[in-house]
Formats: C-alpha cells, structure tokens, sequence
C-alpha cells in the first residue's frame, strides 16, 4: 500500500516539468565558451585607453621614502654563498674523475689488481699511482689529502646549491 | 627592454646595492597600490599592503630567478600580501548586485562628451571600476591598464584561465555600458 502510494506520488512529481531558466541562457553560455576558446578576449581600444588614462591610483609623495626608510633599517641578512664556485666545483669533480680514471689505467695491468677487492690493495693502487705524481718528492699522503679536501668542498657547494634550491 | 632593465636593477639589489630598489618601487608602487586597493577597497590598507609587499618583495629578492616578470612576481607578493592583510583584519569585502547599477550615466541624465574635464572623466571611470565585484576590478586593472597578459593575471591572481576569461569579459561589458557616454 505504502509503495503504491510512493509511486503514486513519484509519477505526479515526474509531470512537473523542471524549471527554465532565462530565455537568453543559451547566449549567454555561447558567448562565454567561445570568450574561453579564444586565447586572449578582445579588448576595447577606447575603453582601454581611458582606463589606462584614469584608472590608476596614485601613493603619497614620500611613500618610496618610507618604504627605503624600512628597508634600510632591516638587519643585514648575509647571503650565504658556496665557498667555491659553481666553475671550480666542476673542475674538481673533474679532476677528480681523470684522476681516478688514471689510476686504474696505471695500475690496471698488475695481475693482482681483479683478483683482490681488499681495501688495503686499493690504497696500495693509489699510493703506486700518486708516487708517479709526487712533485719534488712530496709524499702521496699529501696528495690523498688534498683529493680529500676537494671532495669535501665539492660536497659542501653541492649540499648548499640544493638548499638554495629547496629554498627557491 | 623593460625586463632585461628590471633584470639589471634586481641583480644590484641582489649584490648589496639596496639604492637600486628604489627605482623598481617607483616604477612599481602606483601598480601596486592600485591592485592592493581594489582588494582592500580602503586606501591606507592599501598603503599598508604596498609597502609590506615592497618590503617582502626585497627580503625575497634572491629567489627571485628571472623566470617571469619581475612586475607580475611583485604583483603576486602584493596581491597574496592584500588578501592575507583582509583575512587577518577581517574586512568586510562587498560586491555589488547584477541588477544594481545606480550610476549617473544611465539613470537618464547623461553627461556630455564635450563637456566633461579630464578629471570628471577620471572620476566616472573610477566610479565604474568601484562598482564592479572586487575580482572583476582588479582583473580589468590588471588586464586592460598594466597589460598583463592572461597567463600573467593568472599567475597573480591564482586564478584558473577560464574564470579569468568570463570575468573579464563581464567586467568589460558591464564597463562598456556604465561608460558608454564616454566610448
């Protein structure tokens, strides 16, 4: 009885027909979807001009004063800047790609060098190598050293430059 | 041209050189003052937000890249730095009703062209620009008096191109008929 009477009330509900809207809703629907197809929206030349003319608002004479003013006030923020240089961080990434590069060229026909992956072996390899560098007989150590240091500096510039970005 | 004489200035900012930023404000400020003005709708509000964007706009210099107009990367910080001044102070913002249009051009007694100075028509335009819903009058600001292009006003704004689009659109036609007596 009770869904006869849900039905019942559903199809009287159904005869009503839904509401129009406007009579110019069509147009006004077209106008603004060809408005959106177009890239820009054509502009009135003359309204334009007058805008331009008389639209803008003016500030108060000394309001670039003020806002200098405030600004030099401002503590000095000191911008943190890499140690080295993009250019020099290149180099010695470079540097050190040929660097590694020749020590496996000069040490790389030795019949242990594949066999062995003992760590004590490769800083056997790079003092060999490093030997054959030495200027006026400074010891390989120094040389690791400063290779060292450059990785450092490298790293250094590379974790700041990605800061700045992550900033950015 | 204009970019790369920004670019210039904003690279002696970057340096140290905080005098070089006083001519990118006076280029800027009256931009600006007119966008902060059309969100705020008060003018020391307005003022408020120019110089606290001017201020934010240089402590954020750095990260600044190049990569848009240095004008539309200013806009965004007064625009973003007006709407949050609004939340914060809770100003009312009001727009005006579709069928509302109580101005003296169309209530019957229309000005004459030829009689109307410079500054009267100065003060019907702004009136017409008042009367639009504060979106719309910074949109046509942006569009039709700094020359922003869409994707520009867009990026200001944060606004999706095609309501950017339909709403300049209305703005121009309803300026278009609240200024008819002067086009």
């Amino acid at each position: 009885m009770a869904a006869k009477k849900k039905e019942k009330l559903k199809m009287l509900l159904q005869k009503v027909e839904p509401d129009a809207p406007a009579a110019d809703f069509m147009e006004q629907v077209m106008k603004e979807i060809s408005t959106d197809a177009s890239l820009e929206i054509p502009i009135n030349i003359t309204l334009q001009d007058l805008l331009k003319q008389h639209g803008m608002a003016g500030l108060s004479a000394d309001f670039t004063e003020q806002v200098m003013d405030r600004i030099e006030a401002l503590p000095v923020k000191k911008q943190e800047q890499p140690i080295i240089s993009r250019k020099a961080g290149f180099t010695i990434a470079a540097s050190f790609l040929i660097f590694s590069l020749l020590l496996f060229l000069f040490t790389g026909n030795t019949s242990t060098a594949a066999t062995s992956p003992d760590a004590y072996h490769l800083i056997g390899k790079f003092s060999k190598v490093t030997q054959q560098f030495q200027v006026n007989g400074s010891p390989s150590l120094y040389l690791i050293v400063v290779l060292m240091l450059g990785i450092l500096l490298g790293l250094d510039y590379y974790l700041k430059y990605f800061q700045q970005q992550q900033k950015a | 041209m204009d970019h790369t004489e920004d670019q210039i200035y904003v690279d002696r900012v970057k340096n140290g050189d905080t005098a070089s930023y006083s001519f990118l404000l006076n280029k800027y400020k009256n931009m600006a003052y007119t966008i902060a003005l059309k969100i705020t709708g008060n003018a020391e509000e307005a003022e408020d937000a120019v110089q606290e964007g001017f201020i934010k706009a240089y402590q954020a210099i750095h990260s600044f890249k190049g990569n848009s107009k240095f004008s539309t990367w200013l806009y965004t910080i007064v625009y973003r730095t007006a709407i949050l001044m609004i939340k914060d102070k809770r100003i009312k913002t009001s727009s005006i009703d579709d069928e509302n249009h109580p101005h003296d051009a169309t209530d019957g007694s229309v000005p004459q062209l030829d009689q109307l100075h410079s500054d009267e028509q100065a003060k019907y335009v702004r009136q017409a620009i008042e009367k639009l819903p504060k979106t719309e009058a910074l949109l046509i600001t942006l569009y039709y008096i700094n020359e922003s292009t869409i994707k520009e006003v867009c990026e200001i704004t944060g606004l999706s191109i095609p309501n950017v689009k339909i709403q300049l659109f209305r703005a121009r036609k309803r300026l278009e008929r609240e200024l008819k007596f002067l086009l």
